[in-house]
């Protein structure tokens, strides 16, 4: 690598007893009022024109009215039916309208006597997948129905806003007409999509080339972006990379990613070429930092555009010594052996940096004395290298990942004990409460007892700040049950803090309902197979010692949800996804007088532990895509699992012990990567 | 065989006294005194967490070979000058009665020897200084000197029987007179021993009952096997052994144990200060009062470091572009070059299946060497052949001319290279590389991040590689070397040193490098480590030919240890049998001979040679041939090469 003439007189400046303080601005007297952060905000997509189509490709209403005014572009027309005769809608001051009915974008708004109708006109003879999700934006109740030509293909009635999945697999012939109608007095949201290339689904739980290794979110408030640094599990198949090399992904949208080659500075790389990016904080200039593990120190890099990293260390001699050091290093205390996995926040309140990482206290390293540390710097960058001892865990596996955050009102610290994961592996997300106003060296964090966040198959989990909103990502293992390094992304999770201090786990309501697209089937007493189970409506309630109630055929990806009464002499209720002889169960699980949420199969799974085994009533929702299943449990806690399942499954409830309880069940259908947008 | 050996004899006096301000031309350095505070500075490595207080812990700090620790004597690498250090003069050799070291060498052995023919055996005498001290201010002497042999067990105690303390001021090396190495030899070996390290009274509880367990160790009768003192310990004594070193290396003195001119003062993570040792016996004629060691974990930092002045003093190869920035941005650095005794090239992973013999050689005719070279260190020197298992410099010093001669060299020729691949099965198709099986041919190349050269260098092969229709993915790592040995090593090609002689100019250097690296690499195959023939055990398996109608063959672990012992014809001889072997396997691709580096700060450090053509063009570029005076005198301003040669004799002097 050469260094270019730039780097020495850069650093020249920099150098010379230069005291490591940038130019110290007032703070803003006027701070902007800044807006919240909505979680509509963090999903936003930005609408693109899509180019003229023709052929046997995939077409989408959205195709057609997104950023344009024409009729039928890309073969959408607007039109209206009165009295069972379709006309052109005009377009006039941002809607399609005629007869009483308007169309703006997705929105299908009918009249009371005028249908809205949304035209396909078949641009070529074949086969094509046709889907789509109506759901009703205003109104008590509409029809919708798709008319292939002056067939009936299928006709429903929705009642709210998650409305119904069709889909259907129709042979169109050139010329014909596929006709989209919505009738009654009402709004309907409907984007359908008519799909010749009969494209698979792609799952939602994303991955790169070779999987993600351990993975360090950042949200980037300035552009809005969510930055995924990773570690290089060196399995690519294209362009290899060093295992442990720092590598990122960025969304746009918390769902879809692109790969995003970092860089190093050519005039003042970070020191090593291996891992220089991981888990990023914002400094007290607004300058993006990184740190990470150099045996007896944690080092620094720097970035002013997240892309293109530099060495943050800058040698300055210490004048109560005069010995030569360096800021942004946080060297480890006397009688520290070693350290990695460190972690850096900038606390504006303090005017602090905090360095949470683990060190260990003998050349036994993770056999031996070992524990969470936390090294202090001021606005300065120079760190102290005197420990505040956090935690010890000699004895179990290393802390991984640690993360200290501020949230609220409290500080938490945040790590993942190796060998708690999946078959022994890297671990799964715990944290510690640390006490009201109190700072994180003060604060006795050996006597907070531990939390779960995730449970063994989401693998080093790490939170990051969106707004006034945290979320969090970890890797689920790429072979299922399986003790192996790498793997998916989980979906977006937002971690909230609750009135007594705990953290709880959601999928948030906005991504929640951005993943359904709607109804498929209901449990009911007449399409389900029963046993053990007295069925009333849409109630099921075991009444021996296990009762379960199979749906007829086989399902793909969904969305599950239902509402659960396990009281304490009850042992389990929840959802069965059965596929080749193996059934998973998701369920609420009262063992030896706890109560978890766990997914098995009986012999093999994960599981988290509620905190108040009292609790009785629940409200489960999963997602199942493809082998990835997620479940959330009164929005309060959440489990992910990498399953041998595959995405054609078998659906059921099932219930142990007498008073279990299951009712409002139904399934709905999950969007995929590509549209989950729609 | 030209004559491999050129020593100086032991400076007793120093040449200069105090600082003399420099003069300096335009393009030259300024000359004005810069030393504030008669230190001297640069970068090192040392154990992160924290030094154990002497050399043979299992903690280190590179610069204390350079500054704290010593021997009786101290050869100068690449060109084996040796000069005195703890002792008086250079060593003096003799024969003497073998009944004379009875009770010293031990009954048994004197048995052993005497059944076997011998009748004296040669004694090589070291005369300590009389004002040679221990830090502390404690006389060093005879018996420190012997606890050292007989606790550490270096290299030459394999070549030893006994170490003889004769007086407080006199050891005698006893060596093994079935064994004996020559002279030359002998003094080199002695020259690498640290045996100022271990004070006997500090280290007396460990020291004895080793030597007791040493004394008590079977003889050894089998001529193809080498040990310390020519014992062979059985398990149980080497159990009983292992305990007392383990708590020898990790027993920590109230002080460094050293006698070196600096002592250590200050420990940090970031900085290790030095400062002079009073007792040392030429301390008035050493002008700086500090050592300043600082870490820096990358070369922009620590070029940064030396361009502003933090550091006075850098050993490697810069490369040229930030060298000449580096030079004209501080106009007190002057870069000196000299030889390395190693070659930058390819090694192949011998696991990849399709790197065949026939392959190998194809490859041989692929690279554009000269543009390598050009690219990496145009300093160096081409070299044309593949790996030898030594520099072609060392090949050329101890091989027969009319072999060297014959030892092939490859020429930049694709055709060639086309026509062997597609002999051995490779097609060319689009463009690119399918190997005999069909399959696109893609291969990793490792190279280690740390090392600008070997990267450069890298970067330039894999662009030919990728030209000729080879897809290369290319590597660059800083867990390069525990890469390359991994069981599951990522990569298909290294490039990194081919050949390197670590130690004195003698073949056995290069070759052990090869044992214990390179062949690593590239996965030559091995005795198990518990081979029942302990002279085999761990070694490669390699066999070569012998030459001109030799019908011998000559395995590489049963010769490896003899070479020093061997005379002049028949060290040449094995050494082109082994060069013209490991050639012939096209093990590697030799780049360039290197060529190294010293960076100084003569505004702070006066006594830099070649003032001459410093003072013109401070990027000096003329590289002295081997043997000259200025070969000399440029390696000793390398300290990895010469320790403390310049400070002990007041050469290097504080330019205030």
């Amino acid at each position: 690598m050469k260094k270019s003439v730039a780097a020495f007189l850069l650093s020249a400046v920099c150098l010379l007893n230069v005291f490591a303080v940038s130019a110290c601005g007032e703070k803003e007297e006027d701070n902007p009022v800044e807006e919240k952060l909505t979680y509509a905000d963090l999903y936003r997509t930005e609408p693109k024109k899509m180019q003229p189509l023709t052929g046997k490709t995939t077409y989408k209403a959205s195709y057609g009215y997104t950023l344009s005014e024409e009729q039928g572009y890309n073969h959408f027309r607007y039109q209206y039916c009165t009295d069972g005769t379709f006309s052109d809608m005009s377009f006039k001051d941002g809607s399609w309208t005629g007869g009483g009915a308007s169309m703006e974008n997705g929105t299908m708004r009918a009249a009371q006597d005028t249908d809205a109708v949304r035209t396909f006109s078949v641009p070529v003879s074949g086969q094509a997948h046709v889907y789509g999700n109506p759901g009703l934006l205003s109104g008590e109740r509409a029809n919708v129905s798709i008319m292939q030509g002056d067939t009936l293909v299928a006709e429903y009635e929705i009642t709210d806003k998650i409305g119904i999945y069709h889909s259907h697999t129709l042979e169109l012939k050139e010329g014909e007409t596929l006709r989209f109608i919505v009738s009654g007095d009402a709004e309907v949201y409907w984007n359908p999509t008519v799909d010749y290339t009969l494209a698979e689904e792609v799952s939602l739980h994303h991955t790169v080339d070779g999987y993600y290794g351990d993975v360090h979110p950042f949200y980037d408030e300035k552009s809005g972006k969510l930055y995924m640094y990773y570690l290089s599990t060196g399995r690519q198949t294209q362009n290899k990379v060093e295992q442990y090399a720092s590598l990122l992904s960025v969304s746009g949208n918390f769902i879809q990613y692109d790969d995003v080659q970092l860089k190093m500075d050519e005039a003042n790389p970070p020191e090593q070429e291996l891992y220089y990016a991981l888990g990023v904080y914002v400094d007290k200039d607004g300058r993006y930092r990184s740190s990470y593990g150099k045996g007896n120190y944690a080092g620094g890099s720097v970035s002013d555009d997240l892309i293109v990293w530099q060495n943050a260390a800058e040698p300055y001699v210490d004048e109560a010594d005069g010995l030569l050091k360096y800021t942004w290093r946080a060297y480890f205390d006397e009688g520290v052996y070693s350290g990695r996995d460190p972690d850096i926040c900038y606390d504006a309140e303090s005017g602090k940096y905090y360095c949470v990482v683990m060190n260990y206290y003998s050349s036994a390293e993770a056999q031996g004395e070992k524990g969470l540390a936390l090294y202090t710097a001021g606005e300065d960058g120079r760190f102290s290298t005197e420990a505040v001892r956090l935690v010890d865990l000699t004895g179990r596996g290393d802390p991984e990942c640690p993360q200290l955050k501020k949230i609220g009102d409290r500080w938490y610290l945040f790590y993942s004990v190796y060998g708690t994961g999946t078959a022994g592996n890297v671990g799964y997300l715990t944290y510690r409460v640390g006490d009201v106003g109190v700072s994180p060296d003060k604060v006795d964090w050996s006597s907070k007892t531990e939390h779960a966040l995730e449970g063994g198959d989401l693998h080093a989990a790490q939170l990051c700040k969106v707004g006034d909103m945290w979320y969090m990502y970890g890797w689920l293992n790429y072979t299922p049950h399986a003790n192996v390094w790498g793997g998916y992304l989980n979906l977006a999770r937002e971690v909230y803090q609750k009135p007594d201090g705990l953290l709880g786990t959601r999928c948030d309501e906005y991504l929640s309902g951005l993943l359904n697209m709607g109804r498929v089937a209901s449990f009911g007493k007449d399409n389900a197979e029963v046993s053990g189970m007295n069925v009333s409506e849409n109630s099921f309630i075991v009444s021996g010692d296990a009762g379960k109630a199979t749906l007829g055929g086989t399902y793909g990806r969904s969305r599950l949800s239902a509402d659960i009464e396990l009281p304490a002499s009850a042992d389990y209720a929840g959802f069965t996804l059965s596929e080749g002889g193996t059934t998973y169960y998701v369920r609420l699980e009262r063992t030896d007088g706890e109560l978890y949420l766990s997914i098995d199969s009986g012999s093999v799974g994960c599981s988290i532990k509620l905190e108040d085994a009292s609790e009785t009533s629940f409200r489960l929702e999963v997602v199942a895509d493809g082998p990835f299943i997620e479940a959330y449990v009164n929005g309060e806690y959440s489990l992910s699992s990498n399953t041998r399942l595959t995405g054609n499954y078998t659906l059921g409830i099932a219930g142990g012990g007498t008073g279990a309880q299951i009712s409002a069940a139904e399934v709905c259908k999950l969007a995929d990567y590509n549209n989950i947008f729609d | 065989m030209k004559s491999i050996f050129k020593k100086l004899g032991c400076l007793v006096t120093s040449l200069v006294l105090g600082a003399s301000a420099l003069v300096g031309c335009s393009d030259g350095g300024s000359g004005s005194g810069k030393n504030s505070d008669n230190s001297f500075s640069m970068v090192a490595t040392w154990t992160a967490s924290g030094l154990v207080n002497h050399y043979d812990s299992n903690t280190s700090c590179n610069a204390f070979d350079y500054f704290v620790v010593e021997g009786l004597w101290r050869y100068v690498r690449s060109t084996d000058e040796i000069f005195c250090q703890l002792a008086a003069e250079l060593p003096t050799h003799s024969e003497a009665p073998i009944e004379d070291y009875k009770e010293v060498i031990g009954e048994d052995a004197y048995a052993y020897y005497v059944e076997n023919g011998a009748t004296t055996v040669p004694v090589t005498t070291g005369k300590i200084r009389e004002n040679a001290k221990w830090q502390n201010g404690e006389a060093f002497t005879a018996k420190d000197v012997w606890a050292y042999y007989y606790i550490m067990h270096p290299t030459s105690s394999n070549y030893m029987a006994a170490v003889n303390v004769v007086d407080d001021l006199t050891v005698e090396f006893i060596w093994n007179p079935l064994k004996e190495p020559t002279d030359t030899v002998k003094e080199l070996l002695l020259a690498q021993d640290k045996s100022g390290t271990v004070k006997y009274d500090v280290f007396a509880a460990y020291v004895d009952p080793i030597y007791e367990i040493v004394m008590e160790s079977p003889v050894n009768e089998n001529p193809n096997l080498w040990g310390a003192f020519n014992r062979f310990s059985t398990e149980e004594q080497i159990a009983e052994l292992n305990i007392t070193k383990n708590a020898f290396f990790n027993y920590s003195p109230s002080w460094y144990i050293a006698t070196g001119p600096f002592k250590l003062d200050t420990f940090s993570a970031t900085q290790i200060l030095l400062t002079k040792n009073e007792y040392y016996w030429n301390a008035d004629n050493i002008g700086f009062e500090r050592v300043k060691l600082y870490s820096s974990n990358d070369l922009n930092q620590t070029y940064s470091l030396i361009t502003n002045g933090y550091v006075d003093y850098y050993d490697g190869f810069i490369q040229k572009d930030t060298l000449e920035s580096m030079l004209a941005s501080n106009s007190d650095l002057v870069n000196l070059k000299m030889y390395d005794p190693g070659a930058i090239g390819i090694v192949f992973n011998l696991e990849n299946e399709i790197l065949t013999p026939e392959v190998r050689r194809a490859f041989q005719y692929i690279f554009d060497r000269e543009e390598v070279t050009l690219a990496a260190n145009p300093y160096a020197t081409t070299s044309y052949y593949p790996l030898l298992g030594m520099a072609p410099s060392e090949a050329q010093t101890y091989m027969s001319e009319e072999h060297f001669e014959a030892l092939p060299e490859y020429s930049h020729d694709t055709a060639k290279a086309e026509e062997l691949l597609n002999a051995a099965g490779w097609k060319k198709q689009d463009g690119l590389w399918y190997d005999a099986s069909g399959k696109q041919v893609r291969l990793t190349l490792g190279t280690p991040s740390t090392s600008d050269i070997a990267s450069t260098a890298a970067e330039a092969a894999a662009a030919q590689l990728t030209d000729f229709g080879i897809t290369v993915d290319l590597l660059k790592s800083s867990n390069f070397y525990s890469n390359a040995t991994a069981e599951n090593c990522p990569y298909d090609l290294m490039l990194e040193w081919t050949d390197l002689n670590m130690s004195f100019s003698y073949p056995t250097g290069s070759y052990n490098q090869f044992s214990s690296v390179y062949s690593q690499w590239i996965h030559v195959d091995r005795y198990p480590t518990d081979y029942e023939d302990a002279q085999k055990a761990g070694n490669v398996k390699l066999v070569f030919d012998g030459l001109d109608g030799d019908e011998k063959t000559y395995e590489f672990a049963d010769y490896i240890n003899s070479f020093y012992s061997v005379d002049e014809e028949e060290l040449t001889y094995l050494v082109d049998v082994f060069n013209t072997g490991l050639a012939n396997m096209d093990l590697g691709i030799q780049f360039f001979q290197n060529v190294t580096a010293s960076t100084l700060n003569v505004g702070k450090i006066s006594g830099v040679p070649l003032e001459e053509y410093w003072s013109e063009n401070r990027n000096v570029t003329y590289v002295p041939a081997a043997g000259t005076d200025d070969f000399f005198e440029v390696a000793r301003t390398n300290l990895v090469y010469a320790t403390n040669y310049m400070f002990i004799n007041g050469i290097y002097q504080p330019n205030v």
